[in-house]
């Protein structure tokens, strides 16, 4: 069987394998800070959120919350990216299982194509701090014609955002589980 | 006197038009030929309007004035109005919706109607879907080849949500690789309509415990919106 997330089995982190904390586990919580200039509404995230470009390479940033200390989160992440895109409102976070469990299904094709839409990243580049983590298409997605994935992404955008649920204030989105 | 004036707002959606497809038809607004000049409207900046032929509806937008307003007068009423020619069009039946000029809420003397046009005045969701939309493409930076799938998508996009949608005030989203796409949502559960520019749309119904991305079904605009679609974003609207 093909892998659809061959990145997510070994480490993407910069200086190799041994670094880091590993591939990101579906058992894990990750995180996603939302900035004023972040697109939301109603105090969710909207599919404008993610962008086609970053998704494709693997650049929409995560933190993992068993490996992220609130003070490295504010400082690499709400500190550094600020300036960029507003002041930051929050973070809303969700399970990697329920991102990787995210499916697409492109009608008319024959046969249908369906696979995962998105793969959890270990990804940690050299301004990165070790509980960073990253989303990217699945290269399932990417066999897919031009027009296909004009069309799927963004339907796969509005399910990452719900995926993502409310945006929540840091202290609960650094708390324990969300109900 | 209850003469009414009207003049022609050339706004992005005439960009689009004037780089329409040539085989579609047109009709003038200005002139002896004007659709308008029988109901005492006058159009001061001339402008063509495109219709895709064997559908609608041609998107104009006219700023109405009362008598001796001028285009300062803050009292003038914006409205857009979907213009079905009878071109082509006589074996067609009208589309729902669309009222004769002549009892349209728009303030014009009851001059007879020529029996071969129907006019839609849009009620005001539909005005403003159709300026988000523009507003949409207006302000979103793209590189060169996302600009032109966007100005052929923005293009259906406009042409199809005037006629076909009601309801609701949806998301209006340009992606960065100018696909438009409008969602209408209501929680986890929603109704995503995607454009690529290509005369065909895609839509998507998430309903409870499934998924935007599976289960969406693609359709030619011109076929209009499927009923399904378009109980659900009545759904979303009333919800």
């Amino acid at each position: 069987m093909v892998s659809e997330c061959a990145k997510e089995t070994t480490t993407q982190h910069y200086l190799g394998a041994g670094n880091g904390h590993g591939p990101v586990r579906s058992d894990e919580v990750v995180l996603f800070a939302v900035f004023e200039n972040v697109p939301h509404d109603g105090g969710r995230l909207t599919p404008l959120a993610f962008q086609s470009k970053q998704l494709r390479r693997g650049e929409v940033s995560l933190a993992r919350l068993a490996h992220t200390a609130r003070a490295i989160f504010d400082e690499r992440v709400i500190q550094a990216l600020e300036h960029r895109f507003g002041k930051c409102l929050g973070i809303t976070r969700g399970n990697v299982s329920a991102f990787r469990a995210i499916q697409f299904e492109v009608s008319g094709a024959i046969p249908t194509i369906r696979g995962r839409a998105v793969c959890v990243l270990d990804k940690v580049g050299q301004e990165d701090y070790d509980g960073h983590a990253a989303l990217e298409y699945s290269e399932t997605e990417e066999g897919l014609t031009q027009k296909q994935k004009e069309r799927y992404r963004p339907l796969i955008h509005a399910e990452l955002a719900d995926t993502f649920g409310e945006i929540l204030s840091l202290d609960r989105g650094f708390g324990g589980p969300v109900v | 006197m209850t003469a009414l004036t009207a003049t022609t707002e050339i706004d992005p959606v005439w960009h689009f038009f004037d780089e329409a497809d040539p085989s579609l038809d047109r009709t003038d607004v200005l002139g002896p030929n004007s659709l308008f000049l029988s109901y005492s409207i006058i159009a001061h900046r001339s402008a063509r309007i495109a219709t895709p032929s064997g559908t609608f509806p041609s998107v104009v937008e006219i700023t109405w004035y009362r008598s001796g307003f001028t285009s300062g007068n803050t009292q003038s009423e914006f409205l857009t109005i979907n213009v079905f020619s009878h071109e082509s069009r006589l074996s067609m039946p009208r589309p729902p919706n669309y009222d004769m000029l002549s009892i349209s809420p728009a303030p014009i003397e009851s001059i007879p109607l020529p029996v071969d046009y129907a006019v839609q005045i849009s009620d005001p969701m539909h005005s403003s879907l159709s300026r988000k939309i523009r507003e949409a493409y207006q302000s979103a930076q793209l590189d060169h080849d996302a600009a032109e799938t966007a100005r052929r998508a923005v293009n259906d996009a406009i042409g199809f949500v005037d006629f076909n949608l009601h309801g609701g005030k949806p998301l209006v989203m340009l992606s960065d690789d100018g696909v438009l796409s409008v969602q209408w949502r209501l929680g986890h559960l929603g109704v995503m309509l995607v454009f690529t520019g290509d005369g065909t749309g895609t839509y998507s119904i998430k309903r409870p415990g499934g998924s935007y991305a599976v289960g969406a079904k693609d359709f030619r605009l011109e076929d209009g919106l499927a009923d399904e679609v378009r109980a659900a974003i009545d759904a979303q609207a009333a919800g």
